[in-house]
């Protein structure tokens, strides 16, 4: 019921684990064992990259998370043999696909990587295009004749599949997809962290972390959507979204959004491997309670809904009170009306002349006491 | 002789030629006969058929490199020797004094000792000595690009597109004169880094003229000297110096001089570490010499152990432009990215 494919190979449910450090080292049996559908190994490159001290940041209010990694810390020797061992140990009995993150400086230097990493028995490489520190003002993943390079020599180079991984920060969207499509790409993960500050100590004038960062975590799922069904909109290539994924219900808005799976990474890193069997028993319910009995059904569900501003119809819709609200502690919706359209008149009232219909007040009501009827 | 000119002279591409030494029964039996017997007939072995012919391993490696001295070399032999560890094998290094015959005895004696493959940086040694090496059944590497090494496996940055994106950036800080000091000797990477710096000034419309290019010893004191040249003949605004050695000479001389690298910015290459804390600190050029001898050494070893035995690497590691002061940079972002 939940099987979907992935840059051309099919994996048993839609939950990935995204590229990170719980890809790598001792963490990639838990992560090979907890049920996902594929795992994503942090990125691997020619040489290894010190861990500074902090790295991650973290703001519980919002759930929001940057860090200032770059690469792996472990050099290419040894994951290679992390890597063998995991075959050896026939993958400790998990049939979970097994994809390699990598990276290099030049098209070149990547394909080398791939093709030794490729040697290792992995079922796939993803290319580790727009990572948003270290590298430049703008990432690889901006420039679509790069991105060509870099694709097809690693495409020309191995025989398994490659995908490559995008980012918000990856300008000239459309471009740099079809770029990939034409270097011979066999899927794309989007997005990868979005450049980031994630605070600053008013008081001593510091950043939270020493240099600019990758920001994750639930608020940057808007971003996330808005530029896979940018892509699903593009090309059909297998998409593995991620971005803020807390739970199964993130994960289906990213399938209906255009993506065949989703992926999981500051999750992993905030709640441990759990969360994987957590979406999953979310998925099977309500699969189940909604009559799915196949991704295909639901792919992309949303994407016909997305309309140019053209076919957005006008509609002349005003606010409505759904019952009486004597607004004797609260008056957050006039406050907020643009329209001045709402006021206090011995209860909460509205001025349907005045008001154009807007919506606020329907999202900002704690109660939920407005909807939108028409004029 | 190379497997590009096998495959010219067979008519066929590079990677049908790799097909038939690799996978031969994914080639049709007429395109096979005709690679193989155009290989009779060019008399070509490809580089890791050499492998076989040696029985038992010595587990060393010999690193050859002009100057053991400039710490770039240094380091890009630590890179070869912290892969040979890993592979239960030792490093020889050799110096050959920029010296073609040195370098090539030296590679000799290297070979008589039952070396098990050769990291060659910046090598002078000809087609006819890389025959040699080839016909004694020795794998070998190259760092840096040469005269020979099309079609060999080589590891190499791109002098000429960082040299390029040098004066670029020397055109934006609206720098007009810009000089370019090169240390003597290293001939190949001179013409390399000529390159960018010509096509650089042509696309931002500057002059080019022969006395802004010099030569001198890569030394600190070279660069000093050179510097003061520079200073007094043409009065460049802006120095690129082909070295960081020489860049921090020059720093030197425009001090002594009692100007400011805001009258001459400074701008050098290799990106050794003293660079990030000489004053004013050095806009340079990080060259990725450790990781050339981390990659050389890996390719070296899939030849040696038979891991990835296809057609010849050709990989190059991208040199990165470090922005610091020395060119009188105001913009921070610049130094961070």
């Amino acid at each position: 019921m939940l099987k979907t494919n992935i840059m051309g190979f099919e994996i048993k449910n839609p939950v990935v684990i995204g590229s990170g450090p719980w890809c790598r080292g001792e963490n990639l049996k838990p992560a090979l064992t907890c049920g996902a559908g594929a795992i994503v190994t942090e990125t691997i490159t020619g040489d290894s990259y010190p861990d500074v001290s902090p790295r991650y940041d973290y703001d519980s209010g919002s759930r929001g998370l940057q860090n200032i990694r770059l690469y792996s810390s472990i050099d290419l020797e040894t994951w290679i043999h992390d890597l063998k061992e995991i075959e050896k140990n026939d993958r400790y009995g998990s049939d979970t696909k097994l994809i390699a993150s990598v990276m290099g400086s030049s098209s070149s230097e990547l394909a080398y990587i791939a093709k030794k990493v490729e040697k290792t028995g992995v079922d796939g490489i993803e290319l580790g295009l727009a990572c948003p520190m270290g590298e430049g003002v703008s990432v690889i993943a901006s420039d679509a004749e790069k991105v060509y390079r870099y694709v097809s020599e690693t495409v020309d180079a191995v025989k398994i599949p490659v995908s490559v991984k995008l980012s918000a920060n990856s300008y000239n969207l459309p471009e740099v997809v079809k770029a990939c499509n034409k270097a011979g790409a066999a899927g794309i993960s989007a997005i990868d962290t979005v450049r980031g500050i994630l605070s600053i100590d008013i008081e001593t004038g510091r950043p939270g972390l020493a240099t600019y960062g990758g920001y994750s975590g639930a608020p940057i799922k808007p971003i996330g959507l808005a530029i896979v069904a940018g892509i699903a909109q593009t090309s059909s290539l297998p998409l593995i979204g991620l971005g803020g994924i807390e739970n199964g219900s993130n994960l289906l808005e990213y399938i209906m959004a255009g993506a065949s799976a989703g992926g999981v990474s500051s999750a992993v890193l905030l709640r441990g491997y759990d969360v994987v069997g957590e979406i999953l028993d979310y998925l099977e319910k309500w699969f189940e309670s909604h009559n799915i009995t196949d991704i295909s059904m639901i792919k992309g569900r949303a994407l016909d809904r997305l309309k140019s501003f053209e076919e957005i119809k006008v509609e002349k819709k005003v606010a409505s009170l759904k019952e009486v609200c004597a607004g004797r502690d609260c008056d957050i919706c006039s406050r907020g009306c643009l329209d001045t359209a709402i006021f206090n008149d011995n209860g909460i009232r509205v001025d349907s002349a005045k008001c154009s219909g807007c919506g606020v007040c329907i999202n900002i009501c704690p109660d939920k006491k407005f909807e939108l009827v028409w004029k | 002789m190379n497997i590009k000119e096998v495959a010219s002279k067979a008519g066929v591409s590079i990677t049908t030629v790799s097909r038939v030494l690799n996978t031969p029964e994914k080639v049709n039996n007429k395109t096979r006969e005709k690679v193989l017997s155009t290989m009779e007939e060019l008399n070509y072995t490809p580089n890791w058929f050499a492998r076989n012919l040696q029985t038992s391993r010595s587990n060393i490696i010999g690193v050859v490199m002009p100057d053991t001295l400039e710490i770039s070399n240094m380091e890009t032999a630590k890179g070869v020797e912290d892969i040979a560890h890993k592979h239960n094998s030792n490093i020889i290094l050799v110096n050959t004094a920029y010296d073609p015959q040195t370098e090539k005895t030296q590679v000799m004696s290297l070979i008589e000792r039952k070396i098990d493959g050769l990291i060659l940086i910046q090598s002078l040694l000809d087609s006819e000595d890389i025959k040699v090496i080839r016909s004694k059944g020795i794998p070998f590497v190259f760092v840096g690009k040469n005269d020979n090494s099309e079609g060999e496996n080589v590891v190499y940055t791109n002098y000429d597109e960082a040299v390029e994106e040098v004066i670029n950036y020397l055109a934006y800080m609206n720098r007009k004169k810009i000089a370019v000091i090169l240390p003597e000797n290293q001939e190949f990477i001179n013409r390399e880094k000529l390159k960018g710096y010509i096509k650089a000034m042509k696309n931002n419309s500057l002059d080019i003229n022969e006395s802004y290019i010099i030569k001198t010893e890569n030394s600190l004191e070279g660069g000093y000297v050179a510097t003061s040249r520079l200073l007094d003949d043409i009065k460049p605004d802006a120095i690129f110096a082909a070295t960081d050695t020489i860049a921090f000479g020059a720093i030197e001389s425009i001090k002594q001089n009692g100007l400011t690298v805001d009258d001459v910015g400074v701008v050098g290459f290799e990106g050794l570490e003293a660079g990030a804390v000489v004053e004013p600190k050095l806009t340079t050029v990080i060259k990725p010499s450790y990781r050339m001898g981390l990659t050389a050494g890996r390719v070296l070893f899939d030849m040696i152990e038979d891991e990835l035995c296809e057609d010849a690497n050709s990989i190059m590691l991208q040199a990165k432009m470090k922005i610091r002061k020395s060119c009188g940079n105001k913009e921070r972002i610049r130094e961070i990215w």
